[in-house]
Parts: C-alpha cells; sequence; structure tokens
C-alpha cells in the first residue's frame, strides 16, 4: 500500500473512532472522502424520495372527496417538497450542485423507491401510500435523526419528523375510515395493501447477511440496519392492518420473537397488474436490481412533472 | 456567487444575473416559538432576493406557530471564532 492511501485510510479510522466516541461534525470540511460519499449518497436518497413523492401524491390529490381532504392532501405535498429542498440545500453546502441534481439527470438516474414510480389511482391508495410508505420514511429518518454524526443533518431532521408523523396519522385516520365502512371501500383498501405492503417491504433493501459493506454505520450516519428497520416497520403496520380487520403476509412469531413474511421474499412484480407474483417463487436481490434500475411506469412523468417549466420560465427572465 | 441576498446591491455582470433569471442565494431561516424564547437558527432556503425569501421562509418551515422569524442572507454573517462551515466562507 502507498504511504498515502495509508495514510488516507488512518485519517478515516481516527475519524470513526472520533464519531464513535460521540463527535458530531458540524461543516463539510471536518469530512473525510469517505464520510463525504457516505452521507452524499443518504442524503441523496433521502431528497429524491421526498421530492418523487410529491408528484407522486399530486397526482392522487386529484381524487380527494372533498375540500377539507384536497387541504390536508395538498399540505403533505407541501411538506415533501419543503423536505426535498432542506436535503439539497444540505448537498449544496457540501459542493453537490442542486441544479444538477434536480435539472441535470435523467429520470433513471433518481434514487428513490420503486415505490415512487408507481401510480396512485385512488384516494385509498394515496391514504395508504401515507400509512405505509411514510411511515417507512420515519422509521427511516427518525433512525437517522437519533443517531447521526452530521449535526446540521440532525437539526434538519426535527421539522421532517415531525411533518411526517402528521402524514402517517393523515394515512392511519383514512385507512380506519375506509376499513369501518365495509363493502366496496374495504375491498379496495385490501387490494392497496396486498401491492403496497410488499412494496413497502423491499423498500429497506437488502437483507443484513447479503448487505455489501456501507459506511452509513461506520460514520454513524444510521443506528439500525436493514433488517432492524423493516422489523419495526412491521412492528407497527402488522398490528394495524390486523386491527382493521385487512390480511397482511406478515405475522409475529413468538418462538424467533420477531415478525416473519408469509411469501417467498424477494419476489417478482408485475406492475401494470399491481400484483406480486407470489405463486413464481422468490428472486435473486440482483433481479431486483434490474427491476429498480429499470424503473417503474410513472418513472418519466413524475420527474418531468416537476421540473417541466423550468426552462421556459428561466428563458423570459434573463 | 454563492452569497445569499439577490436584493443587496451590485453593479457588475454577475450581480445583475444574479438578481434575475432563476438564481437564487443563501438565507438563513431564525425563529422563535413563543415570547421569552431565544432566536433560533431553524434552517435555510434558496431564494432570488429577500422578498421571496420571506415568503419561502414562512412556508417552508410552517411547522410551527412562530411567534418570530426573521431570514438572513448568508453571506451577512460574520463567523468569528470558526474558519470551517458554510458561513466561514463569507470571509
Amino acid at each position: 500500500m502507498s504511504k498515502r492511501a495509508e495514510e488516507s485510510q488512518r485519517a478515516e479510522r481516527k475519524l470513526k473512532e472520533k464519531i464513535h466516541g460521540g463527535y458530531i461534525l458540524e461543516s463539510p470540511e471536518e469530512m473525510t472522502p469517505g464520510y463525504r460519499k457516505a452521507i452524499i449518497v443518504q442524503l441523496t436518497v433521502q431528497a429524491d424520495t421526498e421530492l418523487m413523492s410529491a408528484p407522486a401524491y399530486w397526482l392522487a390529490a386529484r381524487h380527494a372527496p372533498s375540500t377539507n381532504t384536497q387541504v390536508s392532501a395538498h399540505a403533505i405535498i407541501q411538506d415533501e417538497l419543503a423536505h426535498a429542498n432542506i436535503a439539497y440545500r444540505l448537498l449544496e453546502d457540501m459542493g453537490v450542485s442542486k441544479e444538477k441534481l434536480v435539472y441535470g439527470r435523467e429520470p433513471h438516474e433518481f434514487k428513490h423507491p420503486y415505490g415512487f414510480d408507481q401510480p396512485l389511482d385512488n384516494w385509498a391508495e394515496l391514504v395508504v401510500a401515507n400509512g405505509f410508505f411514510d411511515r417507512a420514511g420515519i422509521c427511516l429518518l427518525s433512525d437517522v435523526h437519533r443517531n447521526t454524526s452530521y449535526g446540521p443533518l440532525k437539526r434538519a431532521l426535527v421539522k421532517v419528523d415531525m411533518e411526517e408523523t402528521f402524514h402517517l396519522r393523515h394515512g392511519e385516520v383514512w385507512m380506519r375510515r375506509l376499513a369501518r365502512a365495509g363493502g366496496a371501500a374495504t375491498e379496495l383498501l385490501q387490494r392497496c395493501v396486498d401491492w403496497m405492503f410488499p412494496m413497502t417491504i423491499e423498500w429497506f433493501g437488502l437483507p443484513d447477511d447479503l448487505k455489501r459493506h456501507s459506511g452509513q454505520l461506520d460514520y454513524q450516519l444510521k443506528g439500525l440496519t436493514n433488517d432492524e428497520l423493516r422489523q419495526v416497520w412491521m412492528s407497527s403496520t402488522v398490528p394495524l392492518c390486523e386491527s382493521l380487520g385487512l390480511s397482511v403476509p406478515a405475522h409475529y412469531d413468538e418462538e424467533r420473537e420477531e415478525y416473519v413474511l408469509d411469501y417467498p421474499f424477494p419476489c417478482q412484480y408485475d406492475p401494470d397488474a399491481k400484483r406480486w407474483l407470489f405463486e413464481d417463487g422468490d428472486i435473486t436481490w440482483n433481479d431486483v436490481f434490474q427491476r429498480w434500475k429499470g424503473r417503474g411506469p410513472m418513472n418519466e412523468i413524475y420527474v418531468e412533472s416537476v421540473r417541466r417549466s423550468r426552462g421556459t420560465v428561466s428563458s423570459w427572465l434573463n | 456567487m454563492s452569497r445569499g441576498g439577490g436584493g443587496s446591491a451590485g453593479g457588475t455582470e454577475a450581480d445583475r444575473r444574479a438578481r434575475t433569471g432563476l438564481h437564487e442565494g443563501v438565507y438563513e431561516v431564525f425563529a422563535r416559538k413563543r415570547r421569552g424564547d431565544p432566536l433560533r437558527h431553524i434552517g435555510y432556503i434558496d431564494a432570488p432576493g429577500d422578498e421571496l425569501a420571506r415568503v419561502y421562509a414562512w412556508k417552508t418551515y410552517d411547522e410551527e406557530n412562530w411567534f418570530e422569524m426573521c431570514v438572513v442572507p448568508r453571506g451577512a454573517i460574520i463567523p468569528v471564532n470558526r474558519s470551517d462551515g458554510p458561513w466561514a466562507r463569507n470571509r
């Protein structure tokens, strides 16, 4: 190993030790290249996810059944855009251009989860998205909030956590209303759960035994592993669905003291039919990455809907 | 130009461009929840000028019913004792 490589390894090791002793970084100048790379990946995923949730929710908000629900649906969209803005701003302070990230990438290059490439076609799908996807957001971000070693991000997440909790409540209250209604409403709700439950499970990514080494835990950019976060999500989602009389493909295993899935995981998804192909058995994570890479049916539409007028308005002003 | 505040005057070509188009500068946002609370740094927004900075800050940081909120162009903050971080780039 060259002397330079040794020195940089030593610097990374030293920073990790400091962080595990409780050290909080306050500026990009304090970051080592390894830390910087890991936090840029984390924040890009966070920002892109918040940004792409906005058009997904926005198109679905047309199905709001009253002016009141229009207001709450749009309030959620407004929050998501603000969260995206805040995450991109943190990136900009690290020298990453928000302009390039938002306007300079191809739609398939965004880093949001596959779930936000799917159409939300009715009011039930929107509120289950709030109940499931926003809960996944809370699981992930509240863990970052508790554990991150980057001070500016920790402070930014106070607002984000507070607002995501409101989105989740919106989802839960409406899921309860639809579940109580019975008949067509409950059937529709069950269909949403059928495709969105496995979608969120997959969102948490590779299981721990397959996970490639990630800097995010070493640099304490988060505290829990993918499998632990999946368990946290299920520990509130499964009881909620059971209490509403909805069936979910997972149950609590008393012996193992954890939630277990009742379907082959991971498995293939048919985006047109909005259906998981449980009957075809499990697939490899490479197959999953292939599907994610190909992006889902709404990817280009969502990306274009948040930036379609940029060029025109810009040309009027300059 | 990273200096926030398209509203501040400047005569160069870069300054002119910074005040038009979609160029945005950074503003730091400060707020307090109640009377008697300290004014706290709560975040930042990008805006093309002071007026829109006020609007964006109020609309972005609406998680509380703030007693007082103000925005400061990042470029106006002069660090006293630190030589790193975004504010130090103003020196």
